[in-house]
């Protein structure tokens, strides 16, 4: 591939790099991917003069662990080449630049410290992630950044999510990156409280969902995830006060519910045959604090019936009561050796 | 014979064990609720903290979290 390259048009210096002085730019290297098309920049807006560690016409890149050799460019024209760590960028003021990465950048690591909060928009993913396994607490604390790219990484060796978007509150949407080799996406999306709805990610080699979207109280819907392997749903969906209805998931393979849809406030219907086929015994407060119809909380017990378990425990409050249909439901459970509370 | 409690004024507190003594469940029992157990066992307590000295002593741990889980517990045993 070619660095030198006529687009016929100039184009926004602050997308495509800097140093455009004519039609025909020098990239010195071309960051134009094999595909053919798509910028391969780790490309990010920051605020220097957002609350952080480093000073207010700074920026802070954090890192973690090995694997990183990384140039930055940015749109005041700075080039620092060759970095292997954390690297702090000054910019001659207080204001909002984007940050263009290239070369090995394996994963963010803000973990809810240092420049969290300065970190704006994500405008492109391009080398990012590119051999990581872990996103660990990546972007952990990132309150005001957005999403904005229409690329989605490299995020298919990803096997640890944890943490990494926990209380990124100003995330409306989330894009369908490869998460198909994520086993643990425990407190992933925790505290995304500005989230409307969720992509079909590929969550099937996920076993840990533990706190997975606690307190996402934006979200009105739920898609249907595959959870099958999951073993951990442990506060998973607790505080989604916005869903008013819940998918059938397969977490057949399930050990503990405890507090799952606990303050599911708005959470009226639940479906059917849930948990015909789950192994679990630990439904301790998964349904406080809901809004069930009777239709729903029927349905549960029923298929908790259905299950053959014996000795679990399972709560529910708010909502409606069970007929009688559910009623013959307990009535089967407790002489499996259930504890049960419903609304009464 | 099945132990319950139903829309007890004010709330209760249980624990319930099997024949070995185990503890089975635990929980809060509020005034729009009723519970029952197939277990043998169900010890009431109308006071939270005596409730929790007793979990305490059988190696149960509760963790104050402000205004998450119900009745402002949660169940710190249950690990992820």
């Amino acid at each position: 591939m070619a660095n030198n390259i006529n687009f016929g048009k100039i184009y926004d210096s602050t997308w495509w790099g800097v140093g455009v002085t004519s039609n025909t730019i020098n990239w010195g290297k071309s960051y134009l991917d094999l595909a053919g098309g798509g910028d391969e920049r780790f490309i990010i807006t920051v605020k220097t003069d957002n609350a952080g560690t480093s000073a207010t016409n700074q920026f802070t890149i954090p890192t973690n662990g090995t694997g990183y050799n990384y140039d930055i460019t940015t749109s005041d024209g700075q080039t620092i080449l060759a970095n292997t760590e954390d690297t702090t960028i000054e910019f001659p003021t207080a204001g909002t630049y984007d940050v263009f990465i290239s070369g090995s950048f394996p994963q963010c690591y803000f973990n809810n410290v240092g420049d969290a909060q300065k970190l704006l928009d994500i405008k492109n993913f391009g080398i990012y992630a590119l051999g990581s396994t872990s996103q660990e607490r990546a972007f952990f604390g990132c309150s005001n950044m957005v999403i904005s790219a229409t690329d989605i990484g490299h995020f298919e060796n990803v096997t640890s999510f944890f943490l990494a978007w926990r209380d990124c509150s100003s995330l409306t949407s989330f894009p369908l990156l490869d998460t198909s080799s994520g086993d643990n996406f425990a407190f992933a999306w925790r505290d995304c409280s500005s989230l409307t709805s969720f992509p079909l990610l590929d969550t099937s080699s996920g076993n840990n969902f533990g706190y997975a979207w606690r307190d996402c109280s934006s979200l009105t819907s739920f898609p249907l995830l595959d959870t099958s392997s999951g073993i951990s749903f442990f506060q998973a969906w607790q505080d989604c006060s916005s869903l008013t209805s819940f998918p059938l998931l397969d977490t057949s393979s399930g050990i503990s519910f405890f507090q799952a849809w606990l303050s599911c406030s708005s959470l009226t219907s639940f479906p059917a045959n849930a948990f015909d086929t789950n192994i679990a015994t630990n439904y301790t407060d998964s349904f406080n604090t809901t809004n069930l119809s009777t239709q729903s909380i029927d349905d549960i017990l029923v298929s908790l019936v259905a299950s053959g378990v014996l000795n679990g425990t399972f709560n529910q409050s708010g909502g409606q009561a069970p007929s009688a249909t559910g009623q013959n439901a307990i009535t089967t459970l407790l002489g499996r050796g259930w504890t049960i509370a419903t609304t009464a | 014979m099945i132990n319950e409690i139903k829309k007890p004024e004010p709330i209760k507190y249980y624990i319930v064990r099997n024949n070995e003594n185990k503890i089975m469940a635990y929980g809060v029992v509020g005034q729009n609720q009723q519970m029952q157990t197939g277990q043998p066992i169900m010890d009431t307590y109308l006071n939270e903290i005596d409730w929790q000295n007793v979990l305490l002593e059988e190696g149960i741990e509760l963790e104050e979290e402000g205004s998450h889980g119900f009745a402002g517990v949660n169940y710190q045993n249950f690990k992820v």
